[in-house]
């Protein structure tokens, strides 16, 4: 059996709901929004070996689970709500953790995008191009690189938080004294087109960005070179991940640079729901992969 | 400047004095504030193109290219949250604290320890991953709660039935309050071939180990940034010596 975990709301969640009901594969939801009506036990009675049993609505604890898909929700609005989330999350992240099932991903793995330059660094050791990038608390330094590129600069959140990357204009250029509160990254502007390519498991999906909307997604290796879709797979697989959203901007000729990968991509953005590419061979993989004998049971 | 060793650490932190002492050059950056002028720039192929800052204290900046080692010991509150503070505080702090994890990946010399994203985002998960990692590798049991423990557990109020030691450089010293039956120390010293792989794996050249005798050991607890609150001065030193050997 699947178990998924997250909201039902979460329009990637219910897509993926969606299919495997449609498939027939067995699964359950734990809905992280009513997580303090679950009770997940660890080295649950009655049983030999160690493990988690998952109680509560939809949860019979009897159930052995093959494989976990895991999208936390999140809505406090507060830090100290935010707080109180993180506390009910731990048995669910201890299971996590440890869990011999397959994870979809785990979220211990999930923080490289947390730090966008040093994941840069990471995609550029296994093969990618990248942007020439300064992060920085210095305006001084800053204008120096946006005069050495002639302004073709584009300025961005250092961290994982939502950031809208802009190019640099006469507005960013006044505003730099700011830089000494806080930090930002700058990067060379690359010509070219934004194309997703998501990972699931050994396969690899492009959906290429036209004016600002996702064209058709489709196999990764008839719409990019080989070895980009390698190191794609790469890339994943390094972050100990098994899904994964590259971002990369590439010219007409096909070559590519690297901007981030995101280890839990919103993939429903970028097919047609007509034509679900991504979300059936999410499904199947999770179908494919489960792990026996389980730990967990729901 | 040449062969600058940079200390990143409170005032008054003990190990970051010992660990002084013995390099050539130290710099002691003690403010919990990134320093000023702080710039990394990568190149097309992700190699560190260039880099300063300007610590605490200096009036010229020092190349990041110039330094021969990192100690990273940041203060209890260097990197707390700001609970009751507004939405922009919290971006700004977020912001900050990825900026001090893109710093250290980027230095291009040994930095002890070299803290990932994970570290910073979610310590108690970070630790958690590690001594399951740990226990995995060495094929010892993980105590149930142990590995979710928060860290900087002074050892004075530890539970009396766990054994701690640290994993400094390739070596194995007992924890103070351990001294006298370093059992721990000498089963984790007979391991270090396995322990070596683990900790360059994670990047850790320094660690504080919790176990407890049951069948056995079983890791409760892995501290990648160990306090050394209750330790005496004998252990700080070897430690020290040994930091400075790995950072120098």
């Amino acid at each position: 059996m699947i178990l998924l975990i997250g909201a039902p709301v979460d329009p990637a969640l219910a897509r993926l709901r969606l299919l495997l009901r449609q498939t027939g594969a067995q699964h359950v939801l734990l809905d992280e929004r009513a997580l303090h009506d679950y009770a997940i036990e660890d080295r649950p009675a009655g049983t030999a070996m160690p493990g988690w049993s998952i109680r509560g609505p939809n949860c019979t604890g009897r159930r052995p689970v093959g494989a976990v898909f895991v999208r936390h929700w999140a809505d406090a609005a507060s830090p100290a709500a935010l707080a109180a989330e993180h506390r009910r999350r731990q048995p669910l992240r201890s299971m996590l953790l440890a869990t011999n099932c397959l994870v979809v991903n785990r979220p211990s793995q999930a923080w490289a995008n947390f730090c966008k330059p040093a994941q840069l660094a990471a995609l550029a050791a296994l093969g990618f191009e990248v942007p020439r990038t300064l992060v920085s608390n210095d305006p001084r330094a800053a204008l120096q690189f946006v005069l050495q590129l002639e302004g073709r600069v584009v300025v961005k959140g250092v961290s994982s938080a939502k950031t809208f990357p802009r190019v640099v204009g006469p507005w960013h250029i006044q505003r730099m004294h700011r830089l000494r509160q806080c930090p930002a990254q700058f990067q060379e502007l690359i010509d070219g087109d934004d194309v997703r390519v998501t990972v699931v498991g050994e396969r690899a999906f492009a959906t290429r960005m036209l004016a600002g909307q996702p064209a058709r997604a489709g196999a990764a290796d008839a719409a990019l070179p080989l070895e980009i879709v390698q190191r794609c797979l790469s890339a994943t697989r390094a972050e100990g991940l098994v899904m994964s959203g590259i971002d990369l901007r590439c010219d007409a000729q096909g070559h590519c640079h690297a901007l981030e990968l995101n280890p839990f991509p919103k993939w429903t953005h970028y097919e047609r729901r007509e034509d679900p590419v991504i979300t059936e061979q999410l499904a199947r993989y999770l179908a494919d992969n489960q792990n026996a004998p389980s730990d967990v049971w729901a | 400047m040449m062969g600058t060793t940079l200390v990143l650490a409170p005032p008054g932190d003990r190990l970051a004095a010992a660990v002084c002492r013995r390099v050539a050059h130290p710099i002691w950056h003690s403010r919990g504030r990134l320093p000023e002028a702080l710039g990394i720039e990568l190149d097309p192929q992700g190699r560190l193109l260039g880099g300063q800052f300007t610590p605490a204290r200096a009036r010229l900046p020092v190349r990041l290219a110039d330094l021969t080692g990192v100690l990273f010991r940041p203060g209890p509150l260097w990197f707390a949250g700001r609970a009751a503070s507004s939405p922009a505080r919290r971006f700004i702090d977020y912001e900050i604290k990825a900026t001090w994890a893109a710093w250290l990946a980027a230095l291009p010399c040994p930095v002890v320890n070299r803290m990932g994203p994970s570290w910073f985002v979610d310590p108690q998960g970070y630790r958690a991953h590690l001594a399951a990692d740990l226990a995995r590798r060495l094929c010892l049991a993980l105590h149930p709660d142990g590995a979710w423990k928060q860290s900087r557990r002074a050892l004075r109020t530890r539970a009396a039935s766990i054994r701690s030691a640290y994993w400094v450089g390739g070596e194995v010293l007992a924890a103070s309050a351990d001294a006298g039956e370093p059992v721990l120390a000498a089963d984790l010293q007979a391991r270090a071939a396995t322990l070596n792989q683990w900790a360059a794996a994670a990047g850790l050249s320094w660690v504080r180990i919790d176990c407890v005798a049951a069948d056995g050991w079983a890791i409760d607890g892995v501290d990648p940034m160990p306090s050394m609150a209750g330790e005496g001065d004998a252990l700080l030193d070897a430690a020290g010596a040994r930091l400075a050997k790995v950072i120098e």
